[in-house]
């Protein structure tokens, strides 16, 4: 393996080592449902791999048949932190994902969607050949066409002519396809967009070019008209790829949707299945730390869950017999059977989930500003167009006819075919390098508009997890007993301690004859010869004056108390800046919150908020009311399911929790960095993003009315026009660049 | 200048060769992922792991 770390430290920032992930039991891959669902002919797989950032890991992934004799074939993609595997004919795809998982990259299975994928690799494949052959005849175009500006006059003249039409024929019909389409699709629907103006500008500039062809006058526009399609055409092939360069999320199933379950079959005998096979009144074993598959009811046994992902909150909850149980909740501790009431996918996570992602496809899309204005812009150039054919039609047809040529030429909306999707598809750029992924280009300029922000509180501006407040009152001793007895307990407070004790160090003892106090109350052991438990301390007075403590533990040793940990969730540590930074920037702030009010407003406060700026005890349902119920355009920072539907309310979601939470599909943006840093530079490129639009559009339309005056009083000719036309394009196109480099 | 009815027509060919070669390179999937190949073209074709190594496992 030395060559994988003599990679990874040859690449500048060295890649965090892969982490294996928890879960290690993918024997549900070669479940035959999951199979079906998943695998291309039973022999081939592909996944979303987590933590696959250099080149180390393409190195050492592209090796994976030497490392596991199942896979006859491995091809890994970077650009969407895929891979794709060939099993052998005895392979498994369990052992498979289970040495992914070993070597540190979770592996998420990809939906095997062929048609999909072949129709949009066809697209693709379209769209390349189209720029590509318009950019080869466009260029042969350009080179024949300097003899007529340099003076061919004669036979020779009409030849270059003709040779001239021919080479422009393939780009005017197959190459500017897409645009006659896009716009003949406006035109039946009776809107107007950018193609209108564009096909306009080509169908005049095609007539008026074969007419002047056939009767030998020099009026002939192939040549800017193939450079016009082969820009127009090149810079959405760059926008469609900066958009498409990253998985689409909607191609993974959700991880939540997804796991094992132990079902114990007639015979007693317990197999392991993919969650996807269970069915209503299966009896499933849970054991250990797991994530509960279905919703259901405790059929025996007692245990502790953690329904973090339908409340947002992490406190345990202690079931027992006849207790329900939600899919998506975790379990901690205890060994139970569970009657399956509703299969996975009619769990209430299932439908939430569904929802949220429901909604967002049909989220109305706020029309791009820019859209609008081209509307209008477009619009206003057809009528005034119209009214100087109409108003030479008596005296001048000919005359007419130029001019109305002049003036769309002049005036053919670059900015909007062009400039914005550049802004647009360098933001998108740009900030994917930080580590934030914009979804869709409006987005950009829904940030633009957005007044308030609204931040959940766990697991956004909170770690989320529980963390013991007041380390530096726990002597080393102390914490190494707790430890001891803690160290094989999955309750959220042993962990918390067990954390404590990793990050602090010390002595490892070890404790016998541990065992749960009744209710789960506490633990208690004998380490040493001493009899120790910890339990809650309500006795004590507080250490510190921390309100976000949720609890409080006392460690007794043979009943004296030793120490007591308080217990509670975090706040990030940029959570403070980056507030600041929107009180800087002006936003009014509300903190939306699902936990109790005086942990939220004391959470509020030590961030510099007021209390009137908190929302609390909201369920899901009740924020994403609170947001539609806000007037002005806002924007949702979030995590978890219980977020997804104000995320989807909002103008903007941002999701902020790593990149394969279940937020993330009810999302505009998600921050792949588990930090919330990147709020502030998201903001900053938008809005950079955005200028240059505004900037962009203010010069194309003083240009237009300039020129278009010019154009309308006879005082351009056509080949002026087409010589004005690109520099302008020209001009909004640099400074679109610029303003993305600026920031890059 | 007769040359030129020569010289169009081939140079012409020739364009129409290139770009023969690239919708047969695109056809063939050569565009399809832009980011790996310069990776991956980086890495020598060394087996993943030494003789000693391999004792470990």
């Amino acid at each position: 393996m030395s060559e994988f770390y003599r990679l990874r430290d040859a690449n500048p920032p060295p890649c965090p080592l892969p982490q294996p992930s928890i879960i290690s039991n993918f024997a549900f891959f070669d479940d035959p449902e999951f199979k079906k669902k998943f695998s291309r002919d039973d022999q081939q797989m592909e996944f979303y791999l987590e933590g696959m950032t250099c080149t180390a890991c393409l190195w050492l992934l592209e090796k994976l048949p030497e490392l596991c004799a199942d896979v006859t074939f491995a091809r890994v993609n970077m650009a969407t932190s895929t891979i794709f595997v060939k099993r052998s004919p005895s392979g498994s795809f369990a052992t498979i994902a289970g040495r992914l998982n070993q070597l540190g990259y979770r592996p998420h299975p990809i939906k095997d969607e062929k048609a999909a994928s072949a129709l949009q690799k066809r697209e693709w494949h379209q769209s390349l050949i189209r720029v590509g052959l318009a950019g080869a005849l466009t260029g042969n175009i350009m080179i024949l066409a300097v003899s007529n500006y340099a003076g061919a006059q004669g036979l020779l003249l009409h030849q270059f002519q003709i040779l001239l039409a021919l080479l422009a024929t393939p780009i005017l019909t197959y190459c500017a396809w897409p645009f006659y389409k896009a716009a003949w699709s406006a035109v039946a629907s009776r809107r107007l967009n950018v193609d209108v103006p564009i096909v306009a500008a080509l169908l005049a500039g095609i007539i008026m070019s074969g007419v002047a062809l056939k009767n030998g006058t020099d009026a002939i526009y192939f040549d800017s008209l193939s450079m016009l399609v082969f820009l127009l055409l090149a810079s959405r092939l760059f926008l469609k790829s900066v958009q498409s360069r990253h998985l689409d999320i909607s191609h993974l199933e959700n991880d939540l949707l997804m796991g094992a379950a132990q079902r114990i079959g007639a015979n007693g005998k317990v197999e392991t299945i993919s969650a996807l096979g269970l069915r209503r009144g299966d009896l499933i074993q849970i054991e250990g730390e797991m994530k509960i598959p279905v919703d259901g009811r405790v059929l025996n046994g007692t245990g502790w869950i953690e329904t973090a992902v339908m409340t947002g909150e992490s406190d345990a909850l202690q079931i027992q017999t006849g207790s329900s149980v939600e899919a998506g909740s975790c379990n901690l501790s205890g060994s139970w059977q569970l009657l399956v009431e509703k299969p996975l996918q009619e769990s209430r996570l299932a439908n939430i989930l569904r929802e949220a992602e429901r909604s967002r496809e049909t989220k109305p899309r706020m029309s791009i500003f820019a859209d609008r204005i081209a509307q209008w812009f477009v619009g206003t150039v057809m009528v005034f167009a119209l009214a100087i054919v109409l108003y030479f039609l008596g005296s001048n047809p000919q005359e007419g006819f130029t001019r109305a040529l002049c003036m769309i030429i002049v005036t053919c909306p670059c900015v909007f075919g062009m400039a914005i999707p550049l802004s647009m598809s360098l933001a998108i750029r740009n900030s994917a390098r930080r580590g934030i992924i914009i979804t869709n280009a409006d987005a950009v300029e829904r940030l633009w508009a957005v007044k308030k922000l609204f931040f959940d509180k766990t697991g956004t501006l909170t770690s989320g997890k529980m963390t013991v407040l007041n380390a530096n009152a726990i002597d080393a001793s102390a914490l190494a007993i707790a430890n001891a007895l803690e160290c094989n307990q999955s309750h959220p407070v042993g962990k918390s301690i067990v954390q404590l004790f990793q990050t602090i160090g010390g002595e490892k003892l070890t404790a016998t004859d541990v065992e749960v106090l009744p209710n789960g109350r506490g633990i208690a052991g004998r380490v040493a010869g001493d009899w120790c438990t910890i339990e809650p301390d309500e006795t004590s007075n507080p250490q510190t004056s921390l309100k976000e403590v949720r609890a409080r533990f006392g460690l007794f040793v043979n009943s004296k108390q030793r120490a007591v940990f308080e217990i509670g969730d975090r706040l990030r540590d940029e959570a403070k800046d980056v507030i600041g930074w929107a009180r800087e920037q002006g936003y009014s702030i509300c903190l939306l919150s699902g936990d109790r009010k005086p942990i939220a407003e004391h959470c509020a406060l030590s961030l510099g908020l007021e209390a009137a700026e908190v929302i609390a005890e909201s369920s899901p349902e009740l924020k994403s009311q609170t947001i539609k119920e806000t007037k002005v355009p806002c924007a949702m920072i979030g995590d978890g399911a219980n977020d997804a539907a104000a995320l989807t309310a909002a103008s903007v979601g941002i999701a902020v929790r790593g990149a394969l939470d279940a937020s993330l599909r009810a999302s505009d943006v998600y921050l792949l960095r588990s930090d919330l840093s990147g709020l502030p530079e998201l903001f900053l490129i938008a809005n950079q993003a955005n200028s240059a639009i505004k900037r962009n559009l203010l010069f194309t339309v003083s240009f237009n009315l300039l020129s278009g005056a010019l154009a309308a009083t006879g005082h351009m000719t056509p080949l002026w026009a087409a010589v004005l036309m690109p520099l302008s394009s020209v001009t909004v196109l640099i400074s679109a660049i610029w303003t993305g480099q600026a920031k890059a | 200048m007769n040359i030129i009815y020569f010289l169009m027509p081939l140079a012409l060919l020739l364009g129409a060769g290139f770009v023969g070669a690239f919708i047969y390179s695109v056809r063939k999937g050569q565009f399809d992922d832009l980011e790996t190949p310069a990776h991956r073209m980086l890495l020598d074709e060394k087996s993943i792991t030494t003789k000693e190594e391999r004792k470990q496992l």
